[in-house]
């Protein structure tokens, strides 16, 4: 772990200088660079302009990766988001020109604007991490991180993701309104866009994969694992909650609480990284079967005494 | 959330297992056909969890459920009772297993076995039945353990599945106390708490209070213990041990027995001459009927006791709980003559039994008009011809004396003593049958006698006019070499053979026989003890004890002080037990909780060790830094990599901890 001390003290710079930007939001940007060392993708569901775009600009900007970004509207196809192949006059043969997927941080804005034919095309993307198109297989870049927004659902002409979908995405966080000092911040300062654009990478390309293996060997212990499955019975058991975690929620939980650790300069986790990580884990995978419950799923969740 | 059974392999198995070890005690005593449909439910059960086969749907079952109920009322032409009801019992708990579906059901199922287990003390309260209640009890509590672990969602392994049963026999364990208190300080009831109609198909081995050929050679090879006799003063001589038991006087031509139940006597008799005075007591095994056993003859009735006029001792109910009494015995007697000689029962023989017999009589009888010369003449008949004394005789048909004495001439001692009788009733003389036992072995490693089944006899008593009944046993006659079997020549003629022909050289037969006698020794003491414990005996324990004095109020208080303590004392075991048990990184962790809980902060159960750590710095800052690392080196050791140094350095960290602001 000693070797990648310096890695992840440039993590810390990218967390300090995107902090910058987006003012009042450590926690915001901490829990986005989370889900990207874990090799998850991020959904957030906020309202329009709360520096979302941003928020995935700079997290490209300052890890060095190129950004892409799909405004995703009701007449959109699959095509507008993967590519297409055009007969090319001149040497008389189909050329595949990529769709704005290829590039290693895409942000999917007002993902449920679009149909879901076009949201399974880029769900299936995020998942297999290649695409196929007219028999051919392409990889797609690597790292490959989505951060998709959705608007909340009671806005007009918007369709849903199922859970089954919002399954695929490894967090949810929502960025909130700044606070009154930031806001203030934000009010007096210079044009963010100039700045943004000023950014320079703090860690390689190379160093960023080095750090996604790594986030593997964090250490569980069997402690953890019973905290992790006291966690995942009792969403099982109780009534209060339409169906119980998945599986492959559990793994997401104990993955990104290693990432967490490891952003946290610890090569264990500890049951805290599980309490920082849960409800941004459970946030879009846990319904309540009560509507307006009077505790959120989070509370709930956080009141499972660690064993 | 539905309570959808989550099938777990070992859940089933144990369910299985602790469901034949508690029935297994009932299925023994059940027709063979209860066994062998509990056998395939079983195994259907089986199959199906290995996968091969898919469960009945709900016709089949309730086919199967009226097959039982019609199986069950066609054996014992009822369906309640102790065979029927136990019978019905285990028939539907093992259709039971045809339907677990949902938790609920298994619970039931256990339950119901539970149930089977206290049906099985309805016939067995022997050791290996308390062995095999316990180990049921084990697995049935196990599987419940495991059905419910997996019902949790657990992840389950072979070494948790097996920890279950583990922690099953430890809560049996932890009952144990609380049984044993409840069990000798409850108060016992004289009588049985439950009278079940007994069915009358039910034969229990042992005498049967009949005689036909064949009736006792029966019980020749049965090893069961008849009752155990325990001597004050010295065991009588090998030949002298005559157990007397029912006496029979009406002969059918075939079949012994004692139609009219003989006048009870008011007063004992008293014997003219009386020597060798025996002092003992009996512990008799239930054998449902109502006669008891003493050695030939009895000076006093025993308390509690009857006699009848046939000099037989009675009990006034039906033995069926094990029995102590106490007997005074005479080895020599006299009894006392009968005001009018005995009557036209004593002398009745069938008009079609025996043409030739009667020939043989009377031709014996001009040669010897004495009654005591007849006798010793029909004594030397069978000694100086060729009979045999044999555990298989020929089956004989019409004329049981006839055939037997003039043809076969093999026979059991119900063949003797029943031809015996007949010829002196043909010549006069009154004469009656009298069942019981012959013989009886000490025990070497303790003090008693067991007399078992195998010692089952019949002789005879002839009425003379001078001497009153005396006992005359025809089989004593037969010479050694005319006694089929070692083991009868070895019980009927201790003295006069050469036994050392006869003992087992091998050292395992040896050691096999001393370890039966050692078997037999802890089997009499768990019958003295345990399920022998009646009222009487739980009075004198607890004047033993000195708590008699109490009165059953007092009594009752001590039982719930005594239950209350143990109860105290096991869950204080449990708790620290528990704590034991976690690992000592935990174990120093507390100390730590325990220095913060003086200063009245306390780690909530959903807060781990740095939050924790974080909101005492706040109060102490001073500490901040050893407080971060107390946390930082718990969470190494239990979520990182434990290694011993870390322990020793939070150890340290812990005891210097001063939280002082």
């Amino acid at each position: 772990m000693d070797m990648n001390r310096q890695q992840i003290t440039r993590l810390h710079q990218v967390i300090e200088q995107a902090g910058q930007i987006i003012l009042g939001k450590q926690t915001a940007i901490k829990l986005a660079l989370t889900c990207l060392l874990a090799r998850g993708h991020l959904i957030i569901e906020d309202l329009p302009g709360m520096g979302k775009t941003t928020l995935a600009h700079v997290i490209a900007q300052l890890l060095g990766l190129d950004f892409s970004r799909i405004q995703f509207t009701s007449d959109m196809l699959p095509a507008d988001v993967l590519g297409v192949s055009i007969y090319e006059q001149t040497n008389h043969r189909f050329v595949f020109h990529p769709g704005p997927i290829f590039a290693n941080v895409v942000l999917a804005d007002e993902i449920n604007r679009s149909t879901p034919k076009t949201q399974s095309a880029l769900l299936e993307a995020m998942e297999e991490r290649q695409i196929t198109i007219e028999g051919e297989t392409r990889s797609l870049p690597d790292p490959f991180f989505v951060i998709a927004t959705q608007n909340p659902a009671e806005q007009i002409g918007t369709y849903a993701l199922p859970e089954s979908q919002l399954d695929r995405f490894l967090m949810s966080i929502s960025l909130g309104y700044p606070d009154a000092e930031s806001e203030r911040k934000l009010l007096a300062a210079t044009d963010r866009r100039d700045e943004l654009l000023k950014l320079t990478p703090c860690i390689s390309h190379g160093e960023l994969t080095l750090l996604q293996q790594q986030v593997k060997q964090i250490t569980a212990t069997d402690d953890l694992f019973d905290y992790i499955q006291a966690i995942l019975n009792y969403t099982r058991q109780s009534e209060q909650f339409v169906c119980g975690l998945s599986p492959r929620a559990g793994l997401a939980l104990l993955n990104a609480a290693r990432a967490w650790a490891m952003l946290d300069d610890r090569d264990h986790v500890i049951p805290e990284d599980i309490q920082v990580v849960l409800p941004h884990i459970t946030g879009h995978r846990l319904q309540q079967v009560e509507f307006n419950a009077e505790q959120s799923v989070a509370e709930k969740l956080l009141a499972i005494p660690i064993p | 959330m539905t309570a959808e059974l989550n099938q777990s392999r070992a859940a089933t198995a144990f369910l299985l297992a602790g469901l034949t070890t508690a029935i297994l005690p009932l299925l023994i005593q059940l027709p063979l056909l209860v066994g062998l449909f509990c056998a395939g439910l079983l195994l259907w059960r089986f199959l199906h969890d290995m996968g091969r086969v898919p469960l009945p749907r709900k016709p089949v079952l309730f086919g199967l459920l009226l097959l039982v109920m019609l199986g069950v009322f066609q054996h014992f032409h009822t369906i309640i009772g102790r065979h029927a009801g136990s019978a019905l019992l285990i028939c539907l708990l093992c259709l039971k297993l045809l339907e677990l579906r949902t938790l609920r059901d298994v619970s039931m199922a256990v339950q119901l076995a539970f149930f089977s287990i206290l049906a099985g003390f309805l016939f067995n309260q022997s050791i290996p039945a308390a062995v095999l209640m316990f180990a049921a009890v084990i697995l049935l509590l196990g599987a419940l353990l495991t059905f419910h672990h997996a019902r949790a969602g657990y992840h389950s392994t072979a070494a948790v599945e097996k920890g279950h049963i583990a922690h099953a026999a430890r809560m049996v364990l932890y009952a144990v106390p609380l049984m044993l208190i409840l069990f000798v300080l409850f108060p016992r009831l004289n009588t049985t708490l439950w009278s079940l109609p007994e069915d009358a198909s039910q034969g229990q081995t042992g005498l049967s209070g009949t005689m036909s050929p064949g009736l006792v050679s029966r019980l020749s090879n049965s090893p069961e213990v008849a009752f155990r006799a325990q001597f004050d003063t010295a065991p009588p001589d090998k030949l002298l041990r005559y157990w007397r038991g029912p006496v029979l006087w009406f002969f059918d031509g075939f079949t012994w027995s004692a139609p009219d139940s003989a006048p009870l006597l008011i007063t004992t008799p008293v014997l003219e001459q009386k020597r060798n005075k025996i002092s003992y007591h009996i512990t008799l095994q239930p054998h449902q009927s109502t006669w008891l056993f003493a050695l030939d003859m009895p000076g006093a009735v025993p308390d509690g006791a009857l006699m009848n006029d046939a000099l037989q001792l009675l009990s006034p109910q039906p033995v069926s709980k094990l029995l102590k009494y106490r007997v005074d015995s005479y080895l020599h007697y006299v009894l006392p003559r009968q005001s009018d000689r005995p009557n036209i029962t004593f002398l009745a023989v069938p008009r079609h039994i025996g043409p030739q017999t009667r020939r043989l009589v009377q031709q014996l009888q001009r040669q010897h008009p004495a009654p005591e010369a007849f006798i010793n003449a029909v004594l030397d008949h069978f000694r100086e011809n060729d009979y045999y004394y044999s555990r298989t005789p020929p089956l004989l048909f019409d004329d049981p004396i006839d055939e037997f004495l003039f043809q076969s001439k093999r026979g059991y001692c119900e063949h003797y003593a029943s031809t015996f009788t007949i010829m002196l009733r043909l010549a006069g003389i009154p004469a009656r049958v009298v069942t019981g036992y012959q013989g009886g072995e000490m025990n070497p490693l303790s003090n008693y006698m067991i007399v078992r089944q195998s010692d089952a006899h019949a002789w005879s008593e002839v009425y003379l006019n001078d001497k009153g009944w005396v006992r005359v046993d025809p089989t004593a006659v037969i010479p050694v070499n005319r006694i089929e079997n070692p083991a009868d020549a070895v019980r009927l003629r201790p003295g006069l053979i050469d036994v050392s022909r006869y003992v087992d050289r091998e050292w395992y037969k040896k050691t096999l026989k001393q370890f039966r006698f050692a078997v037999d020794v802890i089997n009499n003491h768990w019958n003295q003890w345990v399920v022998g414990y009646n009222e009487k005996r739980q009075r004198s324990f607890f004047d033993i004890i000195g708590i008699l004095e109490f009165g059953w109020y007092g009594i009752g208080y001590l039982l719930v002080a005594a239950l209350s303590l143990v109860t105290l004392l096991i869950g204080f075991r449990i708790l620290t037990l528990q704590r034991g048990k976690s690992d000592p990184v935990r174990r120093i962790y507390r100390r730590f909780l325990k220095k913060t809980a003086r200063r009245k902060l306390y780690q909530a159960p959903t807060e781990g060790a740095l939050s924790f750590a974080a909101r005492v710095a706040e109060r102490f800052p001073a500490q901040r830094t050893a407080l971060l690392t107390i946390a930082e080196t718990y969470n190494d050791l239990r979520y990182g990599h434990p290694d011993q140094d870390a322990l020793a350095e939070l150890r340290q960290a812990i005891n210097n901890l001063r939280l002082t602001p």
